[in-house]
C-alpha cells in the first residue's frame, strides 16, 4: 500500500500540473516581483489557487453560501412525487444552509485573510489588491488599507486601477495632495482596455477635480 | 478468536504504522502556523477554523481509505488469511472484524486530529466549545468514516487494494462534493419514465456522504442541526454501513481463497 500511496500522490501532482498548464495561459514559474514561498513552490498553479482564495471572500461575505447555491434554491422539482425526495432536499438544505445573508460588523474582518492569501499566491491579482484595500478601510484598519494598496502598486506599478483606488482612499482620508498625485498618475496610465475603463476614467476625473477644489479651499 | 479480536488486531497494526504520526505532526504544524501567523488585523478565527477543519477532515478520509483497503487484501496476499480461517471463526466474523478494526482505527486517528483542532480553537478563543454544531460535526465525521471503511472493505473483498482505494475515493468525492448537483442533474438528463426511475434508484443507493458534511454550519456559525435530523443522519450512516458489511461478508463467503 505504501507504494500505492506514493503513486497516487505522484499522479495527483502530475494531474494538477497538467490542469494548471491547460487552464493558466502560459504556465509560468515564480514571479520575479515576489519571493513568496507559495509562488516559489507552486509555480503556475498559484494563479488558480489565488483565484479560488479570491472567490472565497464572496463565500465568506455570504456566511458560507455560494452564488450557485442560491441560484439552485427554490427550483420546482419534477421528482416531487418520487420517494424520499422531500427528505433528501431537506437534508441538503439543513446540512448546508442556502439562505442569503451578509456578514456584518466584526464578522467582516473574516474576509481579509482570503485577500491576503490571494495576493500572496498571485501578486498580479489586481482585483484582490483593490477589494482587499477597500475591506481593510471598511473594517476600520486605515493604516493597513493604505499599506495593502501601496504594496499592490509596488508589485504592479503600471496598473492605473491601483493608483485610482489609492487616490480614492487618500480622498476619503482627506490627504488631498497624495490623492491628487495618485489620481494624476492613474490618468496618465489609464488605458481603454476593459469594460470598466470608461467608468474608471470618469471616477478619476471626478475625484481629481474634487481633491483639487478641496485642497484650494483648505 | 472472534470478530472483535480481529478488530483489535487491526487497530494495533494501524497504530504501529508511521503514516498517522507523520500526518499528526503536519496537522499540529498547520494549527501552530494558523495560531501565530499574522493573517490580518482580525483574529481570523473562521479562516483558521475552516483551513484546519477541512485539512483534518480530508486527511482523516485519506488515512481511512488505504487503511481499510489493505485489511483483507494484504491478508490474502501474505496468506495470513489461512491462519485466521483455520480458527473456529466464520468468514463473516473475519470480514466484520476487519471492517470494524479499520473503522475504529480511522476514528481513533480522526479523534487525535480533532483534538488538535479543539486545542487550536480553545487557545485562539474563536469558537465556543459548548456549541453543539462542533460535536455534531465530529459525530457525523466518525459515522462517515465508518461508512467509508465499510465501502472500502466491501470493494476489497473482490478487487485489489488499489482498485478498492480508487472506487471508494471516487464514490466519496462524487457524493460528498457533487451530491446536490447530481440531484439537480438527474432532473435535466432523465426526463422519461424508466430512465428517471432508474437514475433515481441509483442515486438513492449511493452513499450520501454529503449529509455528513456540516462544516459550513460550524465555520460560519449557523448553529447545530435539529436533533431529529441529526439522529436520522446517524441512523442512515449506521444502517448503510451494516448493510454494506453484510454484503461484503456475503461476497467473501463465496470467494475461493
Amino acid at each position: 500500500m505504501d507504494t500505492w500511496s506514493v503513486r497516487i500522490a505522484l499522479a495527483a501532482g502530475i494531474v494538477s500540473i497538467l490542469l494548471a498548464s491547460v487552464l493558466v495561459p502560459g504556465l509560468k514559474a515564480a514571479s520575479p516581483q515576489s519571493a513568496d514561498i507559495f509562488v516559489q513552490v507552486l509555480g503556475g498553479t498559484t494563479e488558480l489557487a489565488a483565484q479560488k482564495a479570491y472567490l472565497q471572500t464572496d463565500v465568506y461575505l455570504h456566511a458560507g453560501v455560494t452564488a450557485g447555491d442560491l441560484n439552485g434554491d427554490g427550483q420546482p422539482s419534477r421528482f416531487r412525487e418520487l420517494p424520499f425526495i422531500g427528505l433528501i432536499r431537506r437534508l441538503h438544505g439543513e446540512t448546508a444552509p442556502k439562505v442569503h445573508r451578509h456578514v456584518q460588523g466584526e464578522e467582516e474582518k473574516e474576509l481579509l485573510p482570503w485577500f491576503i492569501a490571494a495576493v500572496r499566491l498571485n501578486p498580479q491579482h489586481i482585483d484582490a489588491w483593490r477589494d482587499g484595500s477597500y475591506w481593510f478601510y471598511r473594517t476600520g484598519d486605515l493604516h493597513r488599507a493604505e499599506e495593502f494598496i501601496s504594496e499592490g502598486i509596488r508589485c504592479n506599478p503600471g496598473d492605473y486601477r491601483l493608483y485610482l483606488d489609492r487616490g480614492i482612499l487618500y480622498h476619503r482620508l482627506k490627504k488631498w495632495e497624495s490623492s491628487i498625485r495618485d489620481l494624476e498618475t492613474a490618468q496618465k496610465l489609464w488605458k481603454n482596455d476593459s469594460e470598466d475603463a470608461a467608468c474608471d476614467y470618469k471616477a478619476i476625473r471626478l475625484y481629481l477635480d474634487d481633491s483639487r477644489k478641496r485642497l484650494k479651499s483648505a | 478468536m472472534g470478530g472483535l479480536a480481529i478488530a483489535r488486531l487491526s487497530i494495533i497494526e494501524t497504530m504501529r504504522r508511521k503514516e498517522f504520526y507523520v500526518i499528526l505532526v503536519l496537522v499540529v504544524g498547520l494549527a501552530l502556523w494558523m495560531q501565530f501567523m499574522d493573517i490580518s488585523s482580525s483574529a481570523a478565527g473562521r479562516f483558521a477554523k475552516d483551513i484546519v477543519m477541512q485539512v483534518t477532515w480530508l486527511v482523516s478520509f485519506g488515512l481511512a481509505v488505504p487503511l481499510a483497503a489493505r485489511q483483507i487484501t494484504s491478508d490474502v496476499e501474505q496468506k495470513t488469511v489461512y491462519v485466521f480461517m483455520s480458527r473456529p471463526i466464520h468468514r463473516w466474523q473475519y470480514v466484520f472484524g476487519r471492517a470494524a478494526g479499520a473503522a475504529a482505527a480511522s476514528a481513533a486517528c480522526f479523534g487525535s486530529l480533532f483534538f488538535v483542532l479543539v486545542l487550536m480553537l480553545l487557545t485562539k478563543g474563536v469558537h465556543n466549545l459548548a456549541d453543539a454544531s462542533l460535536w455534531q460535526a465530529f459525530a457525523l465525521q466518525v459515522t462517515a468514516l465508518v461508512m467509508l471503511c465499510a465501502i472500502t472493505v466491501f470493494f476489497s473483498t473482490r478487487a485489489t487494494s488499489a482498485g478498492a482505494v480508487t472506487f471508494s475515493l471516487l464514490l466519496l468525492i462524487m457524493m460528498r462534493y457533487g451530491g446536490p448537483s447530481i440531484l439537480s442533474r438527474i432532473e435535466t438528463i432523465a426526463s422519461h419514465g424508466f430512465v428517471r426511475e432508474a437514475a433515481w434508484a441509483a442515486y438513492l443507493a449511493m452513499p450520501h456522504f454529503e449529509f455528513f458534511n456540516i462544516s459550513q454550519r460550524v465555520v460560519h456559525g449557523w448553529g447545530p442541526l435539529p436533533l431529529g435530523l441529526f439522529a436520522q443522519i446517524l441512523a442512515y450512516g449506521t444502517a448503510y454501513s451494516i448493510f454494506v458489511i453484510a454484503l461484503a461478508a456475503l461476497l467473501f463467503r463465496r470467494r475461493w481463497l
